[in-house]
């Protein structure tokens, strides 16, 4: 069979390759090699860091299974029921998960008891909060697959209502929850603001460890151990995901029967409702105590921090330097993940590395990245150490891996017939890939950019450690403004959180409106 | 076949090119958007020199401290705000030789060794050397980093806490596992904060190097409250400030009374906290030129400018530190209400260096977890 | 017209087409027969330019056309599952060919319509292509493939898959058409009743290769 993209993804690579060869690979190595020593390895076998790679297993296993209980009642009604508010009750949990860390956290601080902060269970209930919604998305989409017949034949066979679960439901979607599992774990396991901000000095995980360590100790070469055996337990992980990934998409493609009804008895209506009603719930009161902490000053209402973030020049900057990254983000990550997500589909399979390659940025630690970065970009003429540039680099970094993963399925899936016929009526390589490739991908393309978005307002790792004058993100001004004294400072972080909330149910609003995998 | 092969792959190439090279140019033009925020090449003024004053996030002088010094000598001074201290002394150290900045604020003496072991600076006596504090000059051995503050960690407690019960204030660290003060205290981090880690000096200064950690089990059983933070323990946690907190005893600084009274409105008759002065820790925090800097000549001045009483003046107000510069006149509420011990609890910042991470581990693994 | 000789197509050490030749004329209808895996499909590929040829010669109007690529050969194809793009409505699969070639929108309208009413669909102009049936979508298919004015139309089982009464009206109605326009077609199909029903001409794909 003729592949007519084959030769032009032999030069799609190449985009992909010098960005992670010049911006994570090179300073990596760089870094490893600086500062690495031989006796650093001894640490891996104290007490204390058994106890962080402990902490840190544990917390993410628990906050793991939780999560996939809690999503199973959500994901049940959203796929099997057609009811008032589905499908905005489906984008509102979806919220979480792109909300920046910073506003989660100051989120759980406002609103969880004094009793319950600075400890493990708020790390938890916050990882929960963060992916419940991701979760619950994968579970639904397998889940509205699974054809109707299927069920009702096992019901004919005598099959009671919870054998039928057990049995045949839960065995199909054994595959997304375990694929919905691993993503979760890796969220956790990885978990550095979070945890930083709820858990206090007392737990720490592998991520949070590596930064006291290089900073505080001024151990860097203890910080890199560690690093490299978190990226050896990630880098496994993510490969799992990749392979449970694609034997998913493979395997079921887009369906045309639904298996979608409205409830049929009060019962059914009652289980909706509160289930409904309880995420709902679960999912606002978190962001409503933030809109109300920036508005309330003392014991009453005003609406002067809100005043002074528009008014405030430095405030301002902060507001306008966040968009310039994010459209800067959007650009480039949508461009280099493109490009990625098309060399390896399109090109040889001797192209996957790049999947491996892209994904490094999410795997190393950002302190490891983020010294290395300070340390390479060190002489001329590239001396960018300085420069504006190295955080919107840095976010690109972070966003290029999730562009990939949001694009890729759908080029994957796109039925090879639908070229050959674009060719047989006259239709160039390069027409052909925009009038039928890039046209269908679009809705896909777009998820992809507005989630580049928020993950460039919401950065916070790895722009805290570029950070350089006059070009502070909203993040970094929330945290700066929340260690300074006084009430109507304090307000004002909460009011530029509220901010990055309606920015965030704005990107929902629009993956979910216009982005939806629908053609039409 | 090859020919059409051949065709194909230029026509991929062009494509491609003209995307990076869209892209590229869009970088390039927001730069030159962004240039006036940046030190570097600024074509009409090329003879002006620009400075990189690298400091910790709370470095917070007076707005137009540096322009005496613009004024003074043609150099302007960008600061370039790097981290908490520690995040600061870690990457001063990765990149010494050719740094990010041209001169440093704010190694303390509790990170002075590691810093110097690093070779960050490049040594210059400034010429203000003989007015500086004598026994913070005592602690550099080849003038690498000048001294510029002085501050003393210090309990502070909230004097109508224990007022309205009748009980007496804690006045020195062996009081405070006494069951009089059962969960009353809250202290930050010496893991992720500099005050911290100098209260954890100071129990280490009194009780000795075998003492300490059986005194921080005492601390635990007696219900101490850890942190992360100096500005969580104290705005939050601690009662005696603006937060709401529930805790009379925190960790902060000797300074931090005036602070309470001078940015207080209304001006409360007496002030709200003081200080137990047998429990502080001295902190001295240092400036020096970094060695690889470009502007080795004009970052001196600069040293010279941070040292100099013009400067020095504005620090208590601003920073609530002393200055290091002894002819620095201070203000008069400053003065009222800080409290400065006459012996302060000092460790040898030689011992430090060689034990600060094993008795952070200590610390880590017997109190914390 | 359409000259294929000695073609050979071996896939993985898998002999699919061998030393096939077939010669159409203009304007002939001719259809190819054979069991099912007998490389129908695959030589259908390689005239239209979508498969290469290990060796052997097309040659379409005296031309030679075997490494010319695809969408330069003016060869119809219209796939067995159809292929319509999912992201357009039926108006604009149908215009897709003459979009590419820069037609102005207004004669595209014009041609568009005119042949929607060749296939007698004109009311499902602005339709979703996966709310068509089996039967409109097939027509749609072919008026796609038409309106490009391919010098050669191949059909891959164009009529399989629908049942007896359509599969009879469509026949008889794509037999109308491409007589009527004098289109060169080759029409694969396993099914003899069909062969005969249409073709001028009935070849075995078997009895093409010399062995």
């Amino acid at each position: 069979m003729i592949n007519a993209y084959r030769h032009t993804s032999k030069w799609l690579v190449v985009a992909p390759i010098v960005v992670m060869l010049l911006f994570v690979v090179a300073p990596v190595l760089n870094i490893f090699s600086m500062a690495i020593q031989i006796d650093s390895f001894a640490l891996l076998t104290t007490p204390t860091t058994r106890n962080v790679v402990w902490f840190t297993t544990w917390q993410a296993i628990i906050s793991t299974i939780v999560v996939l209980f809690l999503a199973m009642p959500i994901a049940a009604i959203t796929a099997n029921f057609d009811f008032f508010g589905r499908r905005m009750l489906i984008s509102l949990i979806s919220v979480p998960f792109i909300l920046p860390t910073v506003v989660v956290g100051v989120a759980f601080l406002e609103l969880l008891p004094t009793s319950i902060h600075r400890s493990a269970l708020a790390i938890i209930i916050a990882h929960i909060y963060f992916n419940f919604g991701l979760v619950v998305r994968i579970i639904s989409t397998r889940w509205q697959q699974i054809h109707p017949h299927l069920e009702d034949a096992a019901r004919t066979l005598g099959a009671s209502r919870t054998r039928l679960f057990l049995t045949v439901t839960l065995p199909l979607l054994k595959k997304s929850l375990r694929s919905a599992g691993l993503l979760v774990f890796l969220m956790c396991f990885t978990s550095y603001g979070v945890v930083r901000i709820l858990g206090g000095p007392a737990r720490s995980t592998i991520e949070t460890e590596i930064y006291f360590r290089a900073m505080q100790l001024g151990d860097v070469s203890g910080a890199l151990v560690l690093s490299i055996s978190q990226l050896v337990v990630v880098g496994v992980l993510i490969l799992l995901t990749t392979q449970f990934g694609t034997t998913n998409s493979a395997e079921f493609r887009q369906t045309i029967y639904s298996r979608i009804r409205r409830p049929q008895n009060f019962g059914q209506k009652l289980f909706i409702a509160s289930i409904a009603l309880i995420s709902t719930v679960a999912v606002l009161a978190p962001l409503v105590s933030v809109v109300r902490r920036s508005i309330l000053v003392g014991e009453r209402t005003n609406f002067f921090a809100w005043h002074i973030i528009f008014t405030d020049p430095e405030i301002f900057k902060s507001l306008t330097t966040s968009l310039k990254y994010a459209v800067f983000t959007i650009a480039v990550s949508t461009t280099i993940g493109l490009f990625s997500a098309c060399a390896i589909i399109y090109g040889s399979t001797r192209y996957r590395f790049l999947n491996i390659l892209t994904t490094l940025p999410v795997v190393v630690s950002a302190v490891t990245l983020g010294l290395g970065l300070i340390i390479t970009f060190d002489v001329n003429p590239i001396d960018w150490r300085g420069a504006w540039l190295m955080m919107p680099i840095a976010h690109c970094l972070v966003a290029i891996p999730i562009v990939m993963r949001i694009i890729s399925p759908t080029i994957r899936d796109l039925p090879n017939g639908l070229r050959d016929a674009s060719q047989t009526l006259g239709a160039t390589t390069w027409k052909m890939w925009r009038t039928i490739d890039l046209r269908i991908i679009q809705p896909a393309l777009l998820t992809a950019a507005a989630v580049a978005c928020a993950v460039s307002l919401g950065e916070f790792g790895a722009s805290s450690f570029l950070v350089r004058r006059n070009n502070e993100t909203l993040p970094l001004m929330i945290s700066r403004l929340l260690s300074r004294p006084g009430e109507t400072i304090q307000a004002q972080a909460y009011a530029i959180a509220t901010l990055l909330i309606v920015a965030c149910v704005a990107i929902i609003g629009v993956v979910d409106y216009f982005g939806t995998e629908k053609h039409r | 076949m090859n020919q059409k092969k051949l065709k194909h792959d230029f026509k991929n190439i062009f494509l491609c090119a003209a995307l990076l090279g869209s892209l590229a140019s869009a970088c390039t033009n927001s730069s030159s958007t962004d240039n006036s925020s940046t030190n570097q090449a600024d074509p009409t003024n090329s003879d002006q020199v620009t400075l990189t004053l690298l400091a910790y996030d709370s470095f917070t002088p007076s707005k137009n401290i540096f322009d005496a010094f613009t004024l003074e000598t043609g150099v302007k001074v960008e600061i370039a705000l790097g981290g908490d201290a520690g995040e600061l002394v870690t990457k001063a150290a990765l990149t010494a030789g050719n740094p990010q900045g041209d001169v440093l604020w704010g190694v303390d003496n509790t990170m002075l060794s590691r810093a110097i072991e690093a070779k960050i600076f490049s040594a210059y006596q400034t010429k203000n050397i003989n007015d500086l504090d004598e026994s913070a000059r005592k602690l550099i051995s080849n003038f690498e980093v000048a001294p510029v503050d002085t501050g003393d960690v210090c309990l502070n407690y909230d004097v109508k806490w224990f007022a309205d019960r009748e009980i007496a204030p804690p006045l020195t660290l062996r009081a405070l596992t006494s069951a009089n003060y059962a969960n009353l205290l809250v202290v930050p981090s010496p893991i992720t904060s500099s005050p911290g880690l100098a209260f954890m000096l100071a129990t280490i200064a009194e009780f000795g190097e075998d003492g300490w950690s059986e005194y921080w089990q005492q601390l635990k059983q007696n219900g101490v409250l850890i942190v992360d933070g100096w500005n969580e323990a104290y705005y939050t946690e601690f009662s005696g400030s603006s937060g709401k907190g529930d805790r009379p005893i925190v960790v902060s600084y000797g300074s931090s009374p005036p602070a309470e009274m001078i940015y207080a409105s209304p001006k409360p008759a007496t002030a709200p906290t003081a200080v137990a002065a047998l429990t502080c820790y001295r902190q001295v925090e240092f400036a020096g030129v970094l060695r690889g800097t470009k502007h080795q000549r004009e970052a001196e001045m600069l040293v010279d400018y941070l040292t100099s009483i013009a400067f020095q003046q504005d620090l208590p107000l601003t920073l609530f530190v002393y200055p290091a510069n002894t002819k620095a006149k201070l203000p008069a509420e400053f003065l009222k209400y800080s409290l400065r011990p006459e012996l302060p609890l000092q460790i040898d910042p030689e011992l430090i260096a060689k034990n600060r991470t094993t008795w952070l581990d200590t610390f880590t693994n017997k109190v914390l977890r | 017209m359409l000259d294929c000789r000695n073609l050979v197509v071996t896939y993985e050490s898998t002999p699919v087409l061998q030393n096939l030749s077939i010669y159409i004329g203009a304007g002939e209808i001719v259809a190819l027969t054979g069991p099912s895996g007998s490389g129908k499909t695959t030589l259908l590929r390689c005239i239209a330019g979508l498969e290469v040829v290990d060796s052997g010669t097309i040659h379409l109007s005296g031309e030679e056309i075997t490494a010319k690529p695809a969408h330069l050969r003016r060869i119809g194809l219209v796939f067995q599952d159809n292929q319509l793009f999912p992201h357009l409505n039926v108006a604009e699969n149908i215009a897709y060919s003459l979009k590419i070639q820069g037609i102005k929108q207004k004669l595209v309208d014009e041609k568009v319509a005119e042949v929607l009413e060749l296939v007698g669909l004109t009311h499902l102009s602005q339709r979703e292509v996966i709310k068509l049936s089996g039967g409109e979508a097939k027509r749609i298919a072919v008026a796609r493939a038409l309106v490009a004015q391919p010098k050669v139309l191949l059909l891959d089982e164009p009529l399989s898959g629908l049942d007896p009464e359509l599969h009879t009206r469509l026949l008889q109605d794509l037999g109308n058409l491409l007589r009527s326009r004098g289109t060169t077609t080759l029409h694969v199909t396993h099914d003899q009743d069909e062969a005969k029903a249409i073709a001028d001409r009935i070849l075995d794909i078997n009895e093409l290769m010399q062995h």
